[in-house]
């Protein structure tokens, strides 16, 4: 993450440092694994064994029946690809509007820019709530379509003031220079901004596509028909029975649910099947994140 | 800087305050015309247009010249699921229902939390023709703005079944003006489901020699610890317990012993007709110094405060639970109804939690409240101002409540391949192979699902018994002793027992009576102080138990129990009990026509 | 984002009228443009519902609207103050949010900076991809290991027993004293690496230039991190510590729920979860709204005297 012209003095102490961290770390990675590590025996292991819980480290009676049943599911390709779809155009929508707007906010001899920094730091502690937003969704048009999935996220007063922050640490010079050429600001914003900004974009991609690539609320609430179903809503559906089968107040309906209640197993194959895919962009992303070396070529 | 910025301030929200009000004046339109056409409704009757001619059918069905389509949302569901199956249980019921009773049902089930779904179609405005499966509560309040139909005189005229067998129990379904606005779904005698056991492992009961089953809370006291002190550990190594909970804060150990003496929602009903509270009786602290003894002798899962369903019944199912005290059927989900899949052939059907009753002292077995059956169920159907026909919804609802309708609605559509089928003398016979109770938990359910059973169920009767004095069993199986929607139960007709010798094993000393608690059914409206009175000590209340059930000593579980008692009491409690006792009075007046 | 004090600035600053303002709209009409497209959205999506927030002044159910339903002015404000519990709730909130804010947001830091000194670029992205993956697991699961480990016959306890460090297993989920300690490390556990994230692309924004200058003034590794690392990121650290501060009176819910039980509700009952009980699963909508309301309310405050500090302190500020 350095530059490559960094170099340490191979002090004793450095290397008794770089040893600690070390085995530190691998702790820490165990620690932070094994939840995950948990779900995925408990996937591969039979439903019903499962009930007979101690589970730690690895499958009692070893099955796929579980994904099976998961992947038995209609739609899971079409899920996958609604889900694909919407992380892409979401992400990329929000962080080109949300960091032209930081970016805006960010130009010394702007009028505006406070002004747009408080309209939008309100919202960031006062919103609507769940009626009022349904209504305007309702009166706007867009239930039941793809554009609620990035409509509404647009702009994010958190994200803008992320970025804001990583501009607000470049010189200043690199813009200016550009203006006094001529250049228009979403010139500006495109060629310079852009590509200096290369580390905390990659972040808050991350960040913004996990965020959409988990959410299943909305999905429920405003595609309730089902034709924008997202592939964590799919599976989705299963880990709420539990969560709904708690809820009946009939007591016949929950003798029922609970007694057809999809295994703690299942559940967890169903986790592994959504949250796998997404993991992945993390390390995709994180190549972007040595970017800074470049700022003094671009200086010069 | 600072003053065009104030400016500009107050223009933008000038902007929106305009924005805004324009959308809200948009709103009370749309909501104004709504409840206007809701109190049109109760006047005059709309005849149906479908036309409603001629005999009953053999369903005992008018069947309309038009197709007479019915829009439900029936809460929580998983519409994939219900539509996974292109040629299974859904395509043949449909069939079904539009060939021999020209009707069609558009299910809806969404995947929302129902209470939130129905507050958002309150304030959309946006709802279907007919809603079922909501809560009391949620009935009331689409009732509440006119948007529930007034269908008093539409089940007056064309709801002749649905009177006949709820009795006098329909009455309670009126709303203060006497008229009928919601109608009970899943209603009828249902004294199977809602039990409070004090369950043990049979085999390990067994194993203890006992001439006689324990009938007392001191006597199961006494077979657990036995029982315990016999098995210490699970075949794991883990230590057993005999009691545990799932509700995170033991509130099975409370009210499975109140039922024991005779409690209703932990309260005492005297014979002058006013209600105590469990915190105010002598017999609330026996319970409090029951389970603290159970706990200090060590016979309680010390982190039963923590665990779930899911917990309570896997420490069931890997051995680590002996005993149930609770809701019965947990100890069928955790016992052996999971070891009969995982053991297959080896499954010893000895290997199960058996559902006993017990007494508490100076109370009689025909005294306690550990059985109970609420008549009009907990939960509701109305039909909505968007409905053009109501008069069709309600024969509709009615023929779901005939005898008949009952057992196609549950049980699916007759037939040869079904579970059931409609014999040349018009006997409604259970198919021969279902009635072999070796594979009836794996055939029953699957069959009928297969056929649609229980796919549809708008207002209907659960369940019914052969004493009931209201319903007709001319046409029923004779070996069929008593019919529900979900299921049935085969009896040996001479001993009267169960013919499957598990389902007997579970119920044989099972010997409380079923108490009707309809009457004692106790509305809260969220907005009133006596609901937050409630609430209040309903939290403060199970932290107390908790501290009662861990005291270290007896003497400390009666501080415990007496501190409860003046918190308790300084809350509020009075007015909670008078609040019981008053609306168990009104609930009788209404049951009665008053 | 944050501006040094500049002082010709500030004496324009003083000299602007209405006039130059809207001279500016001309200047700069790109800019305004395009903060127009901003303001638009920012209206309809967030100020428009806002204004949904007017049930809390009034007795509401769905489907009325403010024309039918009746106003009771602060009365839901008061019926919280009013609350047997209330000091109880307030101070276990800002007792988990203030270690929330403190030890919570410190892990992430020094993580990301003891990752930054890992040399091997293979592990190093191996740790960061691992230190993320329980954000996804639910708060369900988590809870349930949480259990598995301190439970009565839990690993835990296990080991204690068999050091003979105590002679009875301790209840540690029924303690309401161990409470905070407990949901703090689950959160951390939970989140430090998600939280990562926005600091290891800030270090990774610092420029390179500044460690070979370092490296020439002699400063080794503790000295890197220390004058250079820490500082290159401290705009990132303040900025997320102010806006957390505003959200001092969330201290979470979910994991409250899950993890704590009715012996130990006197030390994890919060806000959220005292307001789901009694607002959102009675259907009080009105009471729900008012206790979130003066949630905002306080936040913000707290945001603007929090950047006012930061202004005068370090100087930087949010506007």
């Amino acid at each position: 993450m350095f530059g490559p012209k960094t170099f340490y003095k191979k002090s004793l102490g450095s290397k008794v440092f770089d040893w600690l961290n070390f085995i530190f770390m691998l702790l820490f990675a165990f620690i932070m694994i094994y939840p995950f590590w948990n779900q995925l025996i408990v996937s591969f292991n039979e439903g019903v064994d499962t009930m007979y819980g101690n589970l730690y480290f690895w499958p009692r009676k070893f099955t796929f029946e579980n994904y099976q049943y998961v992947f038995q599911r209609q739609n899971l390709a079409k899920g996958a690809l609604i889900s694909v779809l919407r992380c892409v155009v979401a992400t990329v929508s929000s962080l080109f509007c949300t960091g032209l707007l930081a970016y805006v906010t960010t130009i010394k001899a702007f009028k505006g820019r406070k002004f747009m920094r408080i309209i939008f730091i309100i919202t960031m502690y006062f919103s609507g709530g769940l009626i009022p937003t349904y209504l305007l969704y309702t009166k706007l048009g867009l239930m039941e379509t793809f554009t609620v999935y990035w409509l509404p996220g647009l702009f994010g007063a958190y994200n803008m003031l992320l970025i804001g922050s990583y501009i607000a640490g470049l010189p200043e010079s690199l813009a200016e220079s550009a203006r006094i050429d001529g250049a228009s600001e979403l010139k500006i914003y495109f060629k310079i901004i852009i590509p200096l900004c290369k580390p905390v974009f990659a972040a808050l991609a991350v960040m913004i596509a996990v965020g959409h690539w988990n959410s299943w609320f909305d999905v429920l609430l405003y595609n309730s028909s089902g034709k924008w179903d997202t592939l964590q809503v799919y599976l989705r559906k299963i880990l709420l029975q539990a969560e709904q089968a708690a809820k009946l107040q009939a007591e016949q309906k929950m003798y029922e649910a609970m007694k057809n209640l999809t295994t703690t197993s299942i559940r967890a194959a169903t986790t592994m099947v959504v949250s796998l895919p997404i993991l992945f962009v993390y390390p995709f992303f994180q190549k972007y994140f040595v970017g800074g070396i470049t700022i003094g070529a671009v200086k010069g | 800087m600072k003053k065009p910025m104030s400016k500009l301030i107050a223009l933008a929200l000038a902007t929106i305050m305009a924005v805004s009000c324009l959308t809200g004046c948009g709103e009370k339109k749309g909501s104004g015309s709504g409840s206007a056409a809701g109190s049109e409704g109760g006047s005059a009757l709309i005849e149906s247009k479908l036309g409603f001619e001629g005999e009953e059918n053999e369903f005992g069905w008018v069947k309309p010249k038009e197709t007479l389509e019915i829009n439900v949302y029936a809460g929580y569901g998983d519409m994939d699921e219900l539509l996974k199956d292109e040629k299974g249980g859904k395509a043949t019921f449909d069939k079904w229902l539009l060939d021999n009773m020209n009707v069609k049902i558009n299910w809806q089930y969404y995947s929302v939390d129902m209470d939130e779904k129905l507050n958002l179609m309150l304030a959309s405005g946006d709802y279907p023709e007919v809603i079922t499966w909501m809560s009391d509560d949620m009935a009331n309040k689409f009732i509440a703005q006119g948007k529930a139909l007034d269908i008093t005189d539409y089940v007056e005229k064309f709801g002749g079944n649905i009177t006949r067998r709820m009795g006098n129990y329909y009455n309670m379904l009126r709303s203060d003006d006497g008229r009928v606005y919601k109608l009970a779904q899943y209603w009828g005698e249902n004294p199977n489901v809602a039990g409070l056991d004090f369950g043990a492992r049979y085999d390990y009961w067994l194993e203890l020699g006992d001439s006689k089953i324990y009938e007392t809370l001191d006597e199961y006291y006494d077979a657990m610890s036995r029982i315990l002190a016999n098995h210490p550990t699970n075949d794991a190594g883990q230590k057993t317990y005999a009691f545990s909970s799932a509700d995170k804060a033991g509130k099975n150990l409370l009210n499975a012993p109140l039922g024991a003496y005779g409690f209703v929602n932990g309260y005492k009903k005297n014979a002058d007709g006013t209600m105590t509270h469990w915190l105010n009786t002598e017999e609330g602290l026996k319970v409090a110094k029951f389970i603290n003894k159970c706990w200090r002798e060590g016979l309680i899962d010390p982190d039963f405060l923590s665990n779930g369903y899911e917990e309570y019944t896997t420490m069931m199912t890997n051995g680590q639970l002996l005993g149930n005290m609770g809701t019965w059927w947990y100890a069928w989900t955790g016992g052996h109804q999971a070891w009969a899949v995982s053991e297959g052939d080896d499954y010893d059907v000895k290997e199960r939690f058996m559902n006993v009753s017990v007494h508490g002292d100076g109370v009689k077995m025909d005294e306690t409240s550990l059985l109970t059956s609420n008549y009009i169920g907990t939960t509701r159907c109305i039909i909505t101002d968007k409905c053009k026909d109501p008069e069709a919804v309600i024969r509709y609802i009615n023929w779901e409540n005939s005898e008949l309708g009952n057992y196609i609605v549950g049980w699916g559509a007759p037939s040869e391949n079904n579970v059931w089928h409609i014999a040349d003398d018009g006997t409604w016979v259970v198919n021969d192979e279902i009635l072999d109770v070796d594979i009836k938990e794996t055939t029953y359910h699957a069959i009928k699902e297969a056929n649609g059973g229980e796919l549809y169920a708008i207002a209907t009767n659960l369940n019914w018994l052969k004493n009931d004095g209201r319903s007709d069993f001319s046409h029923i199986d004779p070996r069929v002793d008593r019919v529900s929607f979900y299921d049935y139960w085969p009896v040996d007709p001479e001993t009267g027992a169960f013919s499957n010798e598990g389902v007997n094993i579970c119920w044989q000393y099972y010997t409380a009576p079923a108490l009707d608690t309809t009457l004692y059914t106790t509305t809260f409206n969220p907005d009133d102080e006596i609901t937050i009175t409630k609430q209040t000590i309903e939290d403060k209340i199970w932290q107390e138990w908790a501290k009662m059930i861990s005291a270290e000593s007896e003497e400390a579980c009666v501080a415990a129990f007496e501190s409860a008692k003046s918190a308790m009491n300084a809350l509020g409690l009075a007015d909670l009990e008078k609040y019981y006792a008053e609306s168990y009075k009104a609930n009788l007046e209404s049951y009665e026509g008053k | 984002m944050f501006k040094k004090k500049d002082q010709t600035q500030k004496i324009n600053a003083k000299k602007n009228t209405f006039k130059d303002l809207l001279k500016s709209f001309w200047i700069q009409k790109e800019l305004w443009l395009i903060c127009l497209v901003a303001l638009v959205w920012v209206i309809v999506f967030c100020y428009v519902p806002m204004f949904g927030n007017w049930i809390a002044f009034f007795s509401y159910t769905p489907g009325k609207n403010i024309g039918n339903s009746t106003f009771v002015g602060l009365k839901y404000f008061s019926r919280f103050f009013s609350l047997p519990d209330v000091k109880q709730i307030m101070r276990n909130t800002l007792a988990i949010s203030t270690l929330n804010l403190t030890i919570g947001f410190a892990v992430p830091i020094v993580f990301s900076l003891l990752l930054n000194e890992l040399r091997n670029g293979y592990f190093k992205r191996f740790i960061q991809t691992v230190s993320y993956m329980p954000h996804f697991v639910s708060w369900v699961v988590v809870a349930s290991l949480m259990f598995t480990l301190l439970g009565s016959d839990g690993i835990l306890n296990d080991i204690l027993l068999k050091l003979g460090l105590t002679k009875e297993a301790i209840p540690f989920l029924n303690k309401p004293n161990l409470f905070w300690g407990l949901i703090t490390s689950a959160n951390i556990w939970k989140g430090m690496g998600w939280s990562a994230i926005i600091y290891i692309s800030a270090i990774a924004g610092v420029d390179g230039e500044l460690y070979d200058a370092g490296s020439v003034d002699g400063l080794g590794r503790f000295g890197k991190a220390w004058h250079i690392t820490l500082p290159g990121i401290a705009n990132t650290i303040i900025l997320l510590f102010i806006l957390g501060i505003g959200n001092i009176l969330s201290a979470g819910f979910e994991q409250q729920l899950l993890l704590g039980n009715t012996m130990t509700q006197e030390t994890y009952e919060v806000i959220d979860t005292y307001v789901y009980r009694y607002g959102v699963q009675m259907g009080n909508y009105s009471f729900a709204t008012a206790v979130g309301l003066m949630k905002s309310a306080f936040g913000f405050a707290l945001v603007l005297i929090a950047n006012k500090l930061s202004k005068k302190f370090t100087d930087m500020q949010l506007f």
